[in-house]
């Protein structure tokens, strides 16, 4: 059903080309927002946002972000909705895609939004799973062109957790040819199916944290314990002490290198206060940029090509 | 400060196809969003004339 759909629901499903074009909407549409142009192309359009997990700056972006495209935003919790447990997720996918223009899951596993998707009659975006994050690597890339240019055939440092953040910057990697050195504590390596990877060309292990940065153009990390793995914090605090992004590890990356960080941080565990607000990290300009890409995001899914 | 500009030429119909996005169609469940809609028109607004 619906086969031909276009969806967002991991890195991979959009080629280089499109990413091309995203970027180049999205920077038109934030230079219309920040001048204060009314633009609204998706007028009588409705967002349905489902979340199975917490969230600050997704619902906020995306809400926002439909408002200011013209169209509504309506906020869907567990409360409302618990795909696969109120009723088959294949069941809500019908039911909910007949109603609204676009929808956005934030739920637990790839395989809820993939088969909701495939009984969507409209576009569905993926608003962070256990296994991927596109949205926020759509942004965070962004982010980095606004502040060096390109990223391809730069290097991005992963230091942490191998969670749905680390998996996406991979796929992003493969597709916008860039690579990534990535430095989890042992037992937390990345693993490549579960990423869901072309192959392992773009991206290189290391053990030690510091050889990670080296030279890198962008250091990234993410909280020691993602939503969801709340079970282990304790063991966790533990095991990623050594994999903290600090001033040290800084000065070993590129001179012009960047920090980035989704959020929320957490100071003097994943990242040094030092760092996250230090002269070097642009993680204001990388949330601020997550409502710009999802309005591009969401205008290609319900317009196509805007000329 | 600019407040307000021409909106650019989008045409969401024109577009839909290029997305492959289907066109709303009619049927099933869907009917629950159509008649509540016409139940608050119609007590909101009264008879209309079509």
């Amino acid at each position: 059903m619906a086969a031909n759909i276009k969806h967002f629901l991991q890195f991979k499903d959009f080629t280089r080309a499109e990413f091309e074009y995203l970027f180049e909407r999205t920077r038109i549409i934030k230079e219309r927002f920040k001048g204060y142009q009314k633009y609204w192309p998706l007028e009588d359009r409705t967002l349905v946002m489902i979340f199975e997990k917490a969230s600050t700056r997704t619902r906020l972006s995306f809400e926002a972000g439909m408002h200011q495209l013209g169209g509504s935003a309506i906020y869907l919790n567990t409360r409302d909705s618990q795909l696969g447990r109120g009723e088959p997720v294949e069941d809500a996918g019908k039911v909910i895609s007949r109603m609204s223009d676009i929808v956005m899951i934030r739920t637990f596993e790839q395989d809820i939004i993939e088969r909701f998707a495939r009984n969507s009659r409209v576009p569905v975006i993926n608003g962070l799973t256990n296994e991927y994050h596109p949205c926020q690597v759509l942004a965070d890339i962004y982010t980095y062109i606004e502040h060096r240019g390109s990223i391809t055939g730069k290097t991005v440092a992963w230091i942490g957790d191998s969670n749905n953040m680390c998996n996406t910057w991979l796929q992003a990697a493969e597709i916008l040819d860039f690579n990534v050195h990535v430095s989890t504590p042992p037992g937390y390596e990345v693993e490549p199916e579960r990423a869901g990877l072309f192959g392992a060309e773009h991206y290189e292990e290391f053990a030690d944290p510091m050889e990670a940065a080296k030279g890198a153009d962008l250091l990234t990390t993410d909280v020691w314990t993602s939503m969801g793995w709340e079970a282990e914090n304790e063991e966790r605090m533990k095991d990623f002490a050594d994999w903290q992004v600090d001033g040290d590890m800084m000065r070993v990356a590129a001179k012009d290198a960047v920090f980035m960080h989704c959020l929320p941080a957490h100071r003097g565990e994943e990242v040094s206060a030092e760092v996250i607000d230090g002269p070097q990290s642009v993680v204001w300009d990388e949330a601020e940029n997550r409502l710009h890409v999802q309005k591009a995001l969401m205008e290609y899914l319900l317009l196509g090509k805007v000329k | 400060m600019k407040r307000s500009s021409p909106m650019q030429p989008v045409s969401a119909n024109a577009n839909m196809s290029a997305a492959n996005v289907k066109p709303r169609s009619g049927g099933g469940s869907q009917n629950l969003l159509h008649v509540q809609k016409a139940l608050m028109e119609y007590l909101l607004l009264g008879k209309l004339d079509h």
